[in-house]
């Protein structure tokens, strides 16, 4: 879980960021094309339906026109019917008085041939619900012979009775309104009126009416579907309702429409939106009636579809995401791979394995990096190589620089003593110590071989104590015991010489009553321990840790150090000398070494001449000064001096400084 | 690489394929807007009407239902109207109530023909979960949702006004009312008392004509040739009035003692024409209908409804009916073709 944390947080890997920006360049682009998308399907079914509402205010309009055209032409049926201008005449002519017997008689004849003619044109059509003449001086006569005349509808203050007395020529519409003319009726209906002239003077005689039921607009009107919510409504020009589906809850106050001025008719589709109502009203107008039709679109309509358009996209854009998520991880991981390859193939060259080589797939970025890691992977393993066997090189060099040294204070020293003896004529001793001299020095200088037997050292660690003995006299003694099995064991040559020298000079030379020197030699498993002890004044602890300083000055510590660095060199850093503090007076060396079994020869060996003067300082400092109290006696030739470059001469080897 | 570009290609194609199934989901269709349709009607709410009557006349309970219609239709409600004859059949319109009550409605509306009698239908209603709207009459019961009507003690108050208007000094009055019982009869009466206060001796009477208009006619000659100095005549409501107007067609005063009267019929009308009639307060029986049908529809959308919504009343005479506002209320839009 945390682990899953850890790794959800850690966007750095090319592959998380790719896919993270993969999906939110997808999101953003499916965002933009959808809403734009969407924009367009709205506008476009917006668009849509406002054009067919248009259509249809303009087939509304177009029917209510023919209808009231209709009509028109029925009225002036009426008005010019020539029974009808007669009975206006007469009418007028008797300004409302009672006429003579013989007179009512004749006028009773033509208002019952009017009203016929009146009745008939009446009957042809349901939606007239009255037709009506009216003189100047307030004579009725009703189409329905059986229906009586209000007597307090009060027609003579009504605008479908006063506007023809001054249009004349052309029909009055009315609005809706109740038409009170009938006694007991109350209808809602639409008054169409227009003035009767006199066919002769064109005066104004009288007025004719006709009534239509208000359902005849309602039918044309009320079938008109806008969508489910939309609807229709009809104003005149003075924002009177004429039809409205809902026209008792506009007469009850309890809605209201938008006063129509706020849109304007516009054959173009020009309309209002409101928006707190989720409205578009679109109008158009009528010339014939000078009424507006109205349409109205319920917003919320386009709405239900829209929620439908956005689950659509919604779902389509889900959907893109899923895949544009595994098509970025598909590509990512396309791409990284190659690189992560490459990465694990590169930590493994971090961590030392320079065997490596990269597979290369393509020639892409990825497959020539690949390439050129090959190459320099290739060029590095070359120089590593070279570095190797020029390390290796300069080893053995400083190994043959080391192990040529042999004390050149010695060297005075033995002479020294054979010119003493030769001098005082001891022939015998003189030949033995020229002997043990010439053997020390073949084996120091023998065919370059690095490695000798246990056998060949002992020997010439006797020599060499043999010429010791030879100064020190009784001062000294020394014991050695190697088992025969250790015999054959190999070793660098000339590792003894330098530790017994040690003890020699800081171990027996400064006690008085002299010393013993003990060299035994055992095997621990794969181990060859050489002991070197002896019982002299032995040494304090800083003189012990000094040995292995290099650069001390004071003691003859040099030889001591060039041992352990050469065993070091040759078999590795586990072996060595170790000084060990003896319970006893005196010091104890212990070398370490490797039981090798002798197997003659050593291919190293060769070129114990050639090799380059040593610059490793492994033995810098003071060379020589061994003891310089003691080898005072030869530091009266002054060809070398302690802090001067000495050629010891057996070998062209040149300790530096 | 190639094995790549084949998974990739892969991918894409069954992304089309998706893509492609997707828009002929049927759910998702957007060219498909039927299902609301069923929706919508999945919704339609069930309401219970009862009123105080459904004969003719009144005409008023007729427009009532007018209003009920353009709000059932306008906001799909199924409804159902129940009333008895007359207005003083309590007994029947309580049997109808429980009939109703029956019908598991969602909300109830009732026109309470008494103020009392009607309380424990009301209270069996409410425990059957019913949510339940008064409309015109009130029924003394605190657990309705809402009250549609007239302020009737307002009512009730310009009705005397009317009368103060009318009267000469030292005339007269009577008052017809309908039920005695009922709340609008008990809170026009009260208005009416107010209204006239300190002239207790004029009221020659107060009948109730429990809306007959023919009982009203009897109580009306009564009341005359008991107290001939009468100069005005009062009815609470529609009824009331046209019996008043009856009586004195039959006795021939008409014009002589003036008339103060409640809502509107046709024949109310005429007499409000003919001046018999002085002056009408009317109500707006058709906004009652509509708007207690869309406090119903309200209530079950969880909306706020107003707990009393006074639909009005206005005095009309016979020089303002021809008012195009007055005219409207008048001549309530009835659809011959029911």
């Amino acid at each position: 879980m945390f682990h899953k944390i850890r790794r959800a947080v850690r966007m750095n890997s090319i592959k998380a960021s790719m896919l993270l920006y993969f999906m939110g360049l997808i999101l953003i682009t499916v965002l933009v094309m959808t809403a734009s998308g969407y924009r367009y399907t709205v506008q476009d079914a917006e668009a849509l339906t406002r054009n067919y509402t248009m259509r249809l205010l303009k087939d509304i309009n177009g029917n209510i026109d023919s209808y009231i055209l209709n009509i028109k032409s029925m009225s002036s049926v009426v008005v010019e019917d020539g029974d009808i201008c007669a009975l206006m005449t007469e009418f007028n002519r008797l300004k409302g008085e009672t006429p003579s017997t013989a007179g009512q008689a004749a006028l009773q004849a033509l208002i019952s041939r009017a009203a016929l003619h009146m009745s008939t044109l009446a009957k042809t059509r349901s939606d007239i619900t009255n037709i009506a003449v009216i003189s100047k001086y307030g004579d009725v006569v009703l189409s329905d012979g059986s229906k009586t005349l209000n007597a307090y509808s009060d027609y003579n203050l009504m605008d479908w009775y006063l506007k023809p007395m001054s249009y004349k020529n052309d029909i009055v519409v009315s609005p809706s309104h109740v038409q009170r003319l009938v006694k007991g009726e109350y209808k809602w209906v639409i008054s169409v009126s227009k003035a009767i002239l006199d066919p002769i003077t064109g005066d104004v005689i009288g007025v004719m009416l006709i009534d239509l039921n208000y359902r005849s607009i309602e039918d044309i009107c009320e079938n008109v579907q806008i969508g489910r919510n939309g609807y229709i409504y009809l104003v005149d020009a003075k924002e009177n309702f004429i039809y409205h589906p809902q026209l008792p809850l506009i007469f009850s106050g309890v809605k209201h429409e938008m006063p129509k001025n706020v849109f304007e008719a516009s054959s173009q589709g020009g309309y209002a939106r409101m928006y707190p109502e989720n409205k578009i009203y679109l109008r158009d107008d009528s010339e014939i009636t000078g009424w507006s039709a109205v349409g109205v679109i319920n917003t919320k309509e386009l709405v239900v579809n829209r929620e439908r358009v956005i689950r659509y996209y919604m779902v389509l854009i889900a959907v893109m995401l899923v895949f544009s998520a595994l098509a970025a991880v598909m590509i990512s991981t396309n791409i990284t791979k190659p690189i992560k390859r490459l990465e694990a193939t590169m930590r493994r060259v971090e961590q030392g394995d320079l065997g490596v080589c990269a597979e290369i797939e393509s020639d892409s970025e990825i497959g020539r990096m690949g390439g050129a890691f090959n190459a320099m992977i290739t060029q590095v393993r070359g120089l590593m190589e070279r570095m190797v066997s020029e390390e290796e090189e300069k080893r053995i060099s400083e190994i043959k620089a080391l192990q040529a040294q042999i004390n050149p204070h010695f060297l005075y020293n033995t002479l020294e003593t054979i010119i003493w003896m030769s001098a005082s004529g001891k022939n015998d001793e003189v030949v033995r110590v020229a002997s043990a001299l010439a053997m020390l020095f073949r084996t120091s200088i023998s065919m370059g071989e690095s490695l000798v037997t246990l056998d060949v050292e002992v020997e010439n660690i006797k020599s060499y104590l043999t010429i010791q003995k030879m100064r020190y006299k009784d001062k000294l003694d020394y014991n050695i015991h190697i088992p025969m099995a250790l015999r054959r064991l190999m070793l660098p040559k000339l590792i003894l010489q330098p530790i017994v020298e040690n003890s020699i000079y800081h171990g027996i030379k400064p006690r008085d009553e002299g010393g013993c020197i003990a060299i035994c030699a055992r095997r621990e498993g794969g181990l060859l321990i050489i002991t070197v002890q002896d019982n002299g004044v032995g040494m304090t602890p800083e003189q012990a840790a000094n040995l292995f300083l290099p650069k001390q000055c004071d003691s003859g510590g040099i030889g001591f150090l060039n041992v352990h660095n050469r065993i070091k060199l040759i078999f590795g850093e586990e072996y060595g000398l170790r000084y060990v503090e003896s319970k006893e007076a005196g010091s104890q060396v212990d070398i370490y070494l490797p039981a090798v079994e002798g197997t003659n020869g050593n291919g190293n060996g060769n070129g114990a001449n050639g090799a380059p003067n040593g610059t490793n300082g492994a033995h810098g400092g003071t060379n020589g000064i061994s003891g310089g109290a003691n080898g005072a006696a030869a530091g009266a030739k002054g060809a070398y001096n302690g802090a001067n470059g000495i050629s010891d001469g057996t070998n062209g080897k040149g300790g530096r400084r | 690489m190639n094995n790549f570009i084949t998974r990739y290609v892969g991918l894409m194609l069954l992304f089309a394929i998706v893509a492609a199934v997707i828009t002929y989901i049927p759910w998702l269709d957007p060219s498909k807007p039927e299902m609301m349709e069923k929706e919508t009607q999945e919704k339609q709410y069930r309401v219970q009407v009862v009123l105080k009557a459904r004969a003719n006349p009144p005409d008023f309970w007729r427009i009532v239902e007018q209003g009920l219609k353009m709000g059932g239709d306008e906001f799909n409600v199924n409804y159902t109207v129940r009333g008895p004859r007359t207005e003083n059949d309590i007994d029947t319109q309580i049997a109808m109530v429980r009939a109703a009550i029956k019908e598991k409605p969602d909300v109830l509306i009732l026109a309470a023909g008494d103020f009392e009698r009607l309380v424990p239908v009301c209270e069996e209603a409410v425990g059957a979960g019913i949510r339940l709207i008064i409309l015109d009459s009130d029924v003394n019961y605190d657990k309705k949702l809402c009250f549609v009507g007239t302020d009737n003690y307002e009512l009730g108050r310009k009705l005397g006004g009317l009368v103060e208007d009318i009267m000469e000094p030292g005339g007269l009055f009577g008052v017809i009312g309908h039920v005695e019982s009922s709340f609008t009869a008990m809170e026009r009466k009260r208005g009416l008392m107010d209204a006239l206060d300190g002239t207790e001796g004029r009221m020659a009477g107060l009948r109730f004509c429990g809306g007959s208009v023919d009982r009203s006619r009897r109580q009306t000659i009564e009341m005359i040739k008991e107290n001939p100095g009468i100069t005005c005549m009062v009815g609470l409501n529609e009824s009331s009035a046209l019996g008043i107007c009856f009586a004195l067609d039959e006795l021939g005063l008409a014009g002589d003692i003036r008339v103060v009267a409640c809502d509107s019929s046709e024949t109310q009308i005429q007499y409000i024409e003919s001046g018999i009639i002085q002056s009408a307060v009317i109500q707006n029986p058709f906004n009652m209908g509509y708007l207690s049908m869309k406090a119903a529809v309200q209530i079950m959308n969880g909306e706020k409804v107003e707990p009393y919504i006074n639909t009005g009343s206005v005095v009309i005479s016979r020089d303002t009916m021809r008012r195009p506002e007055n005219q409207k209320l008048l001549f309530p839009f009835i659809d011959e073709n029911q």
